[in-house]
């Protein structure tokens, strides 16, 4: 094994090297084109023994791809915003193929306003596309989530996104731990599809489905979704004990006697840990609770997690204009109606178009919230008004 | 959600090729991606026809010109098939005499086919004259309870055949000729050179040798009626005439034949007691012999004949066509004529190479001195320009042009497959001879 | 034709199945039919949103002998870059792979796609069956349109608005491999066509004219026939083009005139004028005249 400085695109690339990628296509888009050129390197020197497909749009790099799983191949890719947005119709087609691609989705918010910066508009509107979602923390969960991802998509046959903030985690630069790809190679086998494109065997995939048929179709889908909460799980055990390291499919930090408790996803988190800390510090029974995994929805840890808690304040890097932000909305059906469903749960708009959620804010967010605020409506966090 | 045991269902290996629909019953039934289980074989396309399409060998307009009543298309396109045999007896079946006709008939055939109005007509008595000196076998027909004693007086073409075809029906002929050598009209006469006396005799030869008995020097037709139930010869009026002993007596014939020059083209009334030409003449006598001996085997004459004829004409028949009624064959081949706008010569040029049996250079069997083999070698190129109109000879475009490869060939038979046939009737559009016909689906009565 | 020379025996297998879902005389079934023959078994088929998607057949059903993948609109030269790309790392570069596309996938939306794969001289055999509309969604114009054609979207006289593309020209101009036209009414020359594309290696595209009778409001047993017309009439010339700039011509006859085509069409032209037909024929000879000069040039060597 080996540690590496680098950045968390190059870490992204190397989740790919590890996770013995065959194809590979991709089209660049900021902040995510390190990637793309780490991955070109990569297949360039020979460490990647793949193909590497320069495509000239984001919706041809899903649609190569999702040929290419087809086929019999492991596959992956990586893009942002508005290149994600390009691929939207073929992303409810990779699902629906339950085809076990794993994309790295660098968060860009979406345009117009043009815009470059990290905010999660652009991945939490593909949440309906059927695709797991994990949302990373720093890079080397990064890493260690696209690996996580081959294996868990392989086996319940549904596509992986994994989430990294676009600047915040693609251009920062950390030491990466580079596991041995022995190592990794007696985590994640070989991809053995059961049902492939192959003369030898031929088969017709996706000629038109009826109403009469087409209903199980996606039940089936949602069956193996359901399913992919105890194989994410044990996945990510798994990987704790030969690695060294799990995340879980929600990480409850200092939730225990916590009256309030802060929910995020992705590197904010890291922010939010410092700021409990220093309110811990301060006698404040405070905690936070991280959701790494979006889609399969880990409704039964964030009701544990929450169940002590006499108020929640999620904070959304995004907000779905007309109702609020994605994870505030989450959180508040998977409360709904169950034990935990006693408590207020606020809502926070904070960060969009790459606006700094600093550790300034976040108290603003927690002074907000216990000024009790009304319930129904979503607070925009240090807005110009 | 509870726990339950989670399945990738995956579908068999083998796709289900039956016509029988698949059915998912419940969520366990269902693969698990939409990946097919069956073939469309399940979708029976045949439902939708409006329109059939089938195959019905038609008649060219060689054979419907022709005064003998040749299958000229058959034995032209057997011959390309290099089935030499076959396609002599095809020929000798119809006509006992195509050493003489040619090279001395006035070529109705010629000027009836189709070929002319593309770029030129095929040299049908070419080919013919080549066919006659293949090694044939006459066509077998049933034996008769009662044969007859038959009386032919002269050896023209007329008594000729004539003597021929009563032979063949196995009654028992005897020829009268007054002149020392057979052939009446055909020794001698304009149009001698054209066909060779050695060619001549042995033509003749191959007609009576142990088959109808010669005697040489004069008869008297009135004599000959007392010994015989038929006789049938030139009278002193120049006209052909036959007897049958029974109420009929006596039935005047056509006049004797005559020369006319070869390919002149004029058509032939025949309800005038007009001259005849050599093929018209043999074409009458065979007529004339079938319907006796229809009537003698106690069947209706003129409803044989509606049988047994040949393009429209009731006085051209054919002696396969009648061999066929004899003995419970498939006599079932339309008689309608393809005339030049029924075939579509566009579809010639697809690029379907014809398929040829053999090398036309090949000399046949048998060959008796008449052509050396670069004459047959060119002759046969000449039959390769037939269009074969009316009948199949498998260029495969039907079999190329079907979208839904409904149509399968086997062995040289094409056969559509109804399940799924949708009756576009492209096959038919795309067969260039118009042997594919269409009727309505409801109309079809198999 | 430049088959005259060479003996085209159209092969006996069949790769296709009865009961597919074409309608009855549909060209681009016969399209299909004849380039399988012509790629033989080991041959994968990348397969793009329009009529061939649905003639297939419906899950769970397949007319399909070899291995098909249906895509969405436009991805067929996409999907065909993935199939590729996958075959060969598992070490399967023998496997063919065939996109398949009608004019609407091809021309219009997915043309950037096409445009890709050939830039990229992907090893990969691209065909579009052309019957110049959105036929599966009821004969909507698209870019294979020709001038003067009525569609549900063209219903205005004359010949305002569209003017073909030559997408044969287009993929020449990449400098593939190969560029040919074909016609379902030639189907020795298109197999042919598919023999030789399928044994270079590199991005080849063929652009077979399949006429839809229901489309086209023609009889059904009239495709071949409009298909002939469409050669004849130097609408749709065949010939072909190596490395994008060696063109052959594949079949010369004798030309008829384009309302040869254009007339038994009655119910699918606009209101055409003599004027507007001059112009057709004109921009046909045109078109033929530069296509002579360029095989002249290629005859005459470099």
């Amino acid at each position: 094994m080996e540690r590496i400085i680098m950045n968390g695109n190059s870490a992204a690339a190397w989740g790919a090297v590890l996770s013995r990628v065959q194809v590979t296509a991709a089209y660049p888009i900021s902040p995510q084109t390190g990637i793309v050129e780490a991955l070109a390197e990569h297949v360039a020197s020979g460490r990647l023994k793949a193909k590497f497909i320069m495509s000239e749009s984001e919706h041809s790099v899903m649609a190569s791809l999702i040929a290419a799983s087809e086929a019999g191949a492991r596959v992956f890719t990586a893009t942002s915003s508005q290149g994600l947005a390009l691929m939207h119709e073929l992303l409810h087609w990779a699902a629906g193929a339950r085809l076990p691609i794993v994309m790295v989705n660098v968060n860009r918010a979406m345009s117009a306003p043009w815009t470059m910066y990290c905010d999660q508009s652009d991945i939490v509107a593909q949440r309906d596309t059927g695709w797991l979602h994990v949302y990373c923390e720093q890079n080397q969960e990064t890493l260690d989530a696209i690996i996580q991802g081959f294996k868990v998509a392989e086996q319940v046959m549904l596509p992986v996104m994994v989430n990294m903030d676009g600047f915040y985690n693609s251009y920062t630069t950390e030491p990466i731990d580079i596991y041995d790809l022995e190592r990794v190679d007696g985590y994640l086998p070989p991809y053995k599809p059961p049902v492939k494109l192959d003369p030898e065997e031929p088969h017709t995939l996706h000629g038109g489905t009826g109403p009469h048929l087409f209903m199980e179709m996606r039940y089936q889908n949602w069956e193996a979704m359901e399913h992919s909460l105890a194989v994410a799980q044990d996945a990510d055990e798994e990987f704790g004990r030969l690695f060294g390291r799990r995340y879980g499919l929600t990480e409850a930090y200092r939730c225990e006697d916590a009256e309030l408790v802060l929910v995020s996803a992705g590197s904010l988190v890291g922010t939010l840990r410092e700021v409990i800390d220093d309110h811990r510090a301060l006698g404040e029974k405070i905690g936070l609770l991280k959701i790494r995994y979006l889609r399969p929805f880990p409704a039964k840890e964030v009701r544990q997690a929450l169940a002590s808690a006499r108020q929640v304040a999620v904070i959304d890097r995004n907000v779905s204009v007309g109702m609020g932000g994605v994870f505030w909305q989450e959180v508040r059906s998977a409360l709904y109606g169950s034990e935990s469903g006693d408590k207020p749960v606020l809502g926070f708009i904070a960060g969009l178009g790459g606006r700094d959620v600093t550790p300034k804010a976040i108290d603003q967010v927690i002074r907000l919230a216990r000024s009790n605020p009304p319930q129904d409506v979503p607070i925009w966090v240090e807005l110009k008004v | 959600m509870t726990e339950k045991e989670f399945h990738i269902h995956t579908p068999p290996a083998e796709l289900v090729q039956s016509q029988k629909p698949i059915v998912l019953d419940t969520v366990d039934d269902y693969p698990y991606k939409s990946v097919a289980l069956g073939s469309t074989r399940a979708n029976l396309t045949g439902l939708w026809r409006y329109w059939r399409p089938f195959y019905q060998t038609k008649r060219a307009p060689c054979d419907a010109a022709c005064p003998v009543g040749n299958q000229v298309v058959d034995y032209i396109q057997t011959a390309l098939e290099g089935h030499w045999r076959q396609a002599a007896n095809t020929l000798r079946a119809e006509n006992p005499l195509p050493a003489v006709t040619g090279r001395r008939c006035h070529r109705p055939c010629e000027l009836a086919c189709n070929r002319r109005r593309v770029d030129e007509r095929i040299a049908i008595h070419d080919i013919e004259a080549v066919l006659a000196e293949i090694e044939y076998e006459w066509p077998c027909f049933p034996t008769h309870e009662q044969p007859r004693d038959v009386a032919v007086m002269g050896s023209g073409p007329a008594e000729l055949s004539f003597a021929h075809f009563m032979a063949l029906l196995h009654h028992r002929v005897k020829l009268f000729e007054a002149a020392s050598a057979l052939g009446g009209p055909l020794r001698g006469g304009a149009q001698a050179r054209h066909l060779p006396e050695a060619i001549l005799d042995a033509e003749i030869e191959r007609v009576i040798a142990g088959r109808i008995q010669v005697q040489h020097g004069p008869a008297n037709f009135d004599d000959l009626k007392a010994g015989y139930d038929v006789v049938f010869g030139l009278q002193a009026t120049d006209q052909l005439a036959l007897y049958v002993s029974g109420p009929e007596g006596e039935v005047p014939g056509p006049a004797r034949p005559v020369d006319a020059p070869l390919g002149d083209g004029t058509r032939q009334d025949t309800t005038i007691q007009t001259p005849l030409r050599v093929s018209e003449a043999i074409g009458y006598a065979k007529w004339a012999a079938l319907l006796l001996d229809a009537g003698w085997r106690g069947l209706d004459p003129s409803d044989t004949m509606a049988r047994i004829q040949v393009g429209g004409s009731s006085r051209i028949v054919s002696a396969l066509k009648y061999l066929a009624l004899l003995t419970g064959g498939d006599i079932r081949r339309s008689e309608e004529v393809v005339t030049f706008d029924k075939l579509r010569i566009e579809m010639l040029d697809s690029g379907a190479a014809p398929k040829r049996g053999t090398d036309p250079q090949a000399v046949p069997l048998a060959a008796t001195g008449h052509a050396d083999s670069t004459d047959v070698g060119r002759v046969m190129l000449e039959a390769a320009r037939c269009l074969s109109c009316g009948r199949c000879n498998q260029c495969d475009n039907c079999w190329i042009y079907c979208p839904d490869a409904v149509i399968s060939r086997d062995k040289g038979l094409y056969q559509i497959d109804y399940d799924y046939c949708k009756g576009c009737s492209l096959c038919a559009s795309v067969c260039p001879r118009a042997v594919i016909s269409i009727i309505e689906e409801e109309k079809w009565s198999g | 034709m430049d088959t005259e020379n060479v003996r085209v025996v159209i092969p006996e297998p069949e790769f296709l199945s009865s009961g597919m879902y074409s309608c009855p005389g549909c060209m681009a079934a016969l399209a299909m039919r004849h380039v399988l023959k012509g790629m033989g078994p080991n041959t994968i088929i990348a397969l793009t949103t329009g009529c061939w998607a649905v003639i297939d057949g419906p899950f769970p059903y397949t007319s399909v002998k070899v291995p098909l993948l249906h895509g969405a609109f436009g991805t067929a030269a996409s999907m065909a870059r993935g199939l590729r790309a996958s075959l060969d790392i598992q070490g399967k570069e023998d496997v063919q792979v065939l996109a398949w596309g009608g004019d609407g996938a091809t021309f219009d939306i997915g043309m950037t796609a096409l445009s890709a794969a050939a830039a990229y001289n992907e090893n990969v055999l691209y065909v579009c069956y052309d019957n110049e509309a959105y036929m599966n969604t009821g004969g909507q114009q698209s870019t294979a349109t020709l001038p003067g054609m009525k569609t549900t979207t063209t219903t205005e006289s004359g010949l305002a608005g569209i003017r073909k593309k030559n997408i044969v020209e287009i993929m020449a101009a990449h400098g593939i491999p190969y560029a040919a036209t074909a016609s379902v009414a030639y189907p020795h020359d298109l197999l042919h066509k598919v023999q030789v594309a399928r044994a270079l290696k590199g991005f080849k595209f063929i652009h077979v004219h399949s006429p839809c009778p229901t489309g086209w409001r023609i009889p059904p047993d009239q495709g071949v026939h409009m298909a002939q017309l469409a050669v004849k009439t130097r609408l749709h010339p065949l010939y072909h083009v190596l490395d994008g700039h060696r063109y052959f011509m594949d079949f010369d006859p004798e030309p008829a005139p384009v309302r040869e085509y254009y007339d038994p069409q009655n119910s699918r032209m606009l209101r055409l004028t003599e004027e507007d037909m001059a112009a057709v024929q004109a921009g046909v000879d045109r078109r033929w005249q530069t296509l002579s000069v360029r095989c002249q040039q290629t005859q005459a060597g470099p």
